[in-house]
């Protein structure tokens, strides 16, 4: 087989259960459904991040937060990492994208080929304004590509990330109930709906009480009615649905392209989105919503030996392992530092799954590990030295944790930390995160507009200045 | 002002949103053409998506009526300066079946950034009942009276299925001295729009996610 062409689909703020395949009847995404008969579908796929930057830094570079040092939406990515297009590029391969990028610091010119990058460039949102744009970009790029190169095309739709405009509205009016236009299709509430109080500052200050990202929205949500939170629901699946959309096209571009057969797909989320579990919205929360992705290897063709329409339970993905899983299919070495793990023997059938738990880093200071059994949720107190060494066991006293038993309480409804007997259990996840922690290549905050953000984060998690 | 179209504070600068709704319909009393209809293209948020500096209005959308008859052609041109494009579509739809779509000649012009400007031509012969999403904001009123509409051909670009038009549950809306009758458009893969009709049932008003579009007959200077 010629070296293969790679087309990356990412959609943005995807909530792992907005897919027909998995049976949620209050949408159709007929798209996302094809990926997943064509190919190998993770259940246990997480974002390496819950916010923009810093899931769309550990595609790029396949490093933890805590390793590419853009930790937030409001960071910066080191000039000297290496990141996915660049390699490509030094390794003969044609990058080309179209679409949303943000990775703070890293000018997407600088790393692929660009087909669209709207005017001016696109930043965090407005998939109204971009995604038809990017999408055709693509199409064309797909049908009328005649290089010698194989390529590798990154296509970055930005809905369901519209349904963020939708929560802005109501910072500043209020928006009138439609609920009772909408009737029976209004999806049900969350069976988590609702939450206990005992989280880690982290997670209320993402999203609860006086938040520090989006405290306006925070503050209207509080006194939505059931209705209310239901029609949000049933307006982000709209914005699914139209995501679903763009795939199609660039499904139906691909398949009547002469790259059909050499084309490996590989479709993801940056992160999910809290939809009203623990009466959250948007994404930068450990719980499963915020965290929990699509991460399906795909393939209209039958050149890479995919299991077609398999959904795998065993294999732990991360985001961190896009980068070295796309180098291991263009037969690339993987940057000497690269904390992700490539999946394409896995997918190839030749071994056992390559990790038994998912490890993400949020906001600087939170961390989870998720097991098969169970999650930990966790938080590192501030370096009272020196707040921008690198965050972990041996620099930072740890903060509360969460305890969760994942086999029973998939939609973490009881936190379980503080029962005798699970004592074990949390020094068993503690001693996993140390053995994470022991293998990254982490780094202190050196630019000042990460520093600006880890000053602000401290400040409002533990009323630092 | 009813809130799908109470946008004033959503531009951190000192716009006045109803004002240029407003001044826009003014404009488009004075200057009704029964052959070219023109919308604005208003945002709904600025911050993150426009320069500080830019111009207020990020578009605009003109629809010719080239042939009246069984055969009904259109020309619609939607330039939006926040993606960075311009489409000329060319509509040909059958008056006798809900001005169904019978076909689509398209081009796209990308002109983004400092990149070269380049085109994307595209022709759509719908084997299945289509309607486009501007001729029915053209033939509204004709084509709501029983609320069933065929699939809706969203700008060419894809199809949104199982299309409702609601009334809005609130009185008339009062713009610019006009008062207008609001509906929610949504359906699959279609989120709610918000559509305000005249007094003689013309569309002049369709407020989306991120933009609002106001029937217009020139420019409003702001």
């Amino acid at each position: 087989m010629d070296k293969p062409n790679i087309m990356l689909i990412s959609i943005d703020q995807h909530n792992f259960e907005s897919a027909s395949y998995l049976g949620n009847p209050y949408l159709n995404t007929p798209s996302i459904d094809s990926l997943h008969r064509n190919g190998v579908s993770f259940v246990h796929s997480y974002s390496a991040g819950p916010a923009c930057m810093p899931a769309r830094s550990s595609w790029m570079t396949g490093l933890h937060s805590s390793e590419h040092m853009e930790p937030f939406n409001f960071s910066e990515l080191p000039s000297d990492i290496p990141d996915l297009g660049q390699i490509l590029r030094q390794n003969g391969y044609e990058a080309v994208h179209s679409g949303k990028w943000d990775v703070n610091g890293r000018d997407v010119r600088q790393s692929f080929h660009t087909l669209y990058y709207g005017n001016p460039e696109i930043g965090g949102g407005g998939a109204q304004f971009y995604d038809a744009a990017t999408t055709h970009s693509a199409c064309r790029f797909l049908s009328d590509y005649k290089g010698e190169k194989p390529f590798c095309l990154h296509v970055g739709i930005i809905d369901p990330h519209d349904i963020c405009e939708y929560l802005h509205n109501f910072e500043y009016k209020e928006l009138g109930n439609m609920a009772g236009l909408i009737g029976k299709a209004l999806p049900p509430l969350p069976d988590n709906f609702d939450f206990e109080e005992g989280e880690i500052r982290l997670q209320k200050v993402c999203c609860r009480n006086t938040p520090m990202i989006h405290a306006p929205i925070r503050k209207i949500v509080d006194k939505w009615s059931e209705s209310q939170w239901r029609l949000f629901i049933w307006h982000y699946y709209r914005f699914v649905e139209k995501a679903d959309r763009w795939i199609g096209l660039l499904l139906e571009a691909l398949a009547s392209s002469p790259y059909c057969d050499n084309t490996l797909i590989i479709f993801t989320s940056d992160h999910g989105e809290s939809l009203g579990s623990h009466q959250m919205f948007q994404k930068f929360t450990l719980y499963n919503e915020s965290l929990h992705v699509q991460f399906i290897a795909s393939s209209l063709g039958d050149g890479f030996g995919l299991k077609k329409g398999c959904i795998d339970h065993k294999q732990f993905v991360s985001g961190i392992d896009l980068l070295p899983t796309i180098l291991d299919y263009c037969d690339i070495a993987r940057p000497r530092n690269c904390t992700g793990v490539s999946l394409k023997p896995y997918l190839e059938g030749c071994i056992e799954p390559l990790r038994n738990y998912a490890y993400t880093e949020a906001n600087y200071y939170g961390r989870a590990v998720i097991r098969e059994d169970y999650k930990l949720i966790t938080e590192y107190m501030p370096n009272a030295d020196d707040r921008y060494k690198p965050v972990n066991a041996l620099n930072n006293r740890l903060g509360a944790c969460q305890l969760y038993n994942m086999k029973n309480d998939y939609n973490e409804t009881a936190d379980i930390s503080h029962l005798p007997e699970n004592l074990i259990i949390i020094e068993e996840l503690l001693s996993n995160l140390r053995q994470i922690e022991q293998k990254l290549h982490q780094r202190p905050v050196q630019l000042q507009k990460t520093k600006a953000g880890v000053d602000k984060v401290t400040a409002a998690i533990w009323g630092e200045n | 002002m009813h809130w799908s179209l109470d946008n004033g504070h959503h531009h951190g600068r000192n716009i006045n949103f109803s004002e240029y709704l407003s001044k826009h319909l003014e404009l488009y009393r004075a200057n009704k053409d029964t052959n070219l209809r023109q919308y604005a293209m208003l945002p709904n948020f600025w911050n993150g998506y426009r320069p500080p500096e830019a111009e207020f209005e990020i578009g605009n959308v003109e629809i010719t009526r080239l042939v009246q008859g069984a055969n009904s052609k259109m020309r619609i041109i939607i330039q939006n300066e926040t993606s960075g494009t311009c489409e000329e579509n060319h509509i040909i739809c059958d008056v006798t079946k809900q001005y169904v779509l019978r076909s689509l000649r398209r081009t796209i012009t990308f002109a983004e950034g400092a990149g070269e400007e380049h085109k994307l031509h595209m022709e759509i012969l719908p084997q299945t009942a289509l309607l486009h999403n501007w001729v029915l904001a053209e033939f509204f009123s004709e084509l709501c009276i029983d609320n069933k509409l065929p699939d809706l051909l969203i700008n060419g670009d894809y199809v949104a299925k199982d299309i409702r038009v609601n009334p809005l549950p609130t009185d008339s809306c009062l713009v610019g001295g006009i008062s207008l009758s609001g509906y929610c458009v949504y359906g699959e893969a279609l989120e709610p729009s918000y559509w305000w009709v005249d007094s003689i049932g013309e569309v002049v008003v369709i407020s989306t996610t991120f933009i609002t579009y106001v029937a217009t007959g020139g420019e409003v200077i702001g």
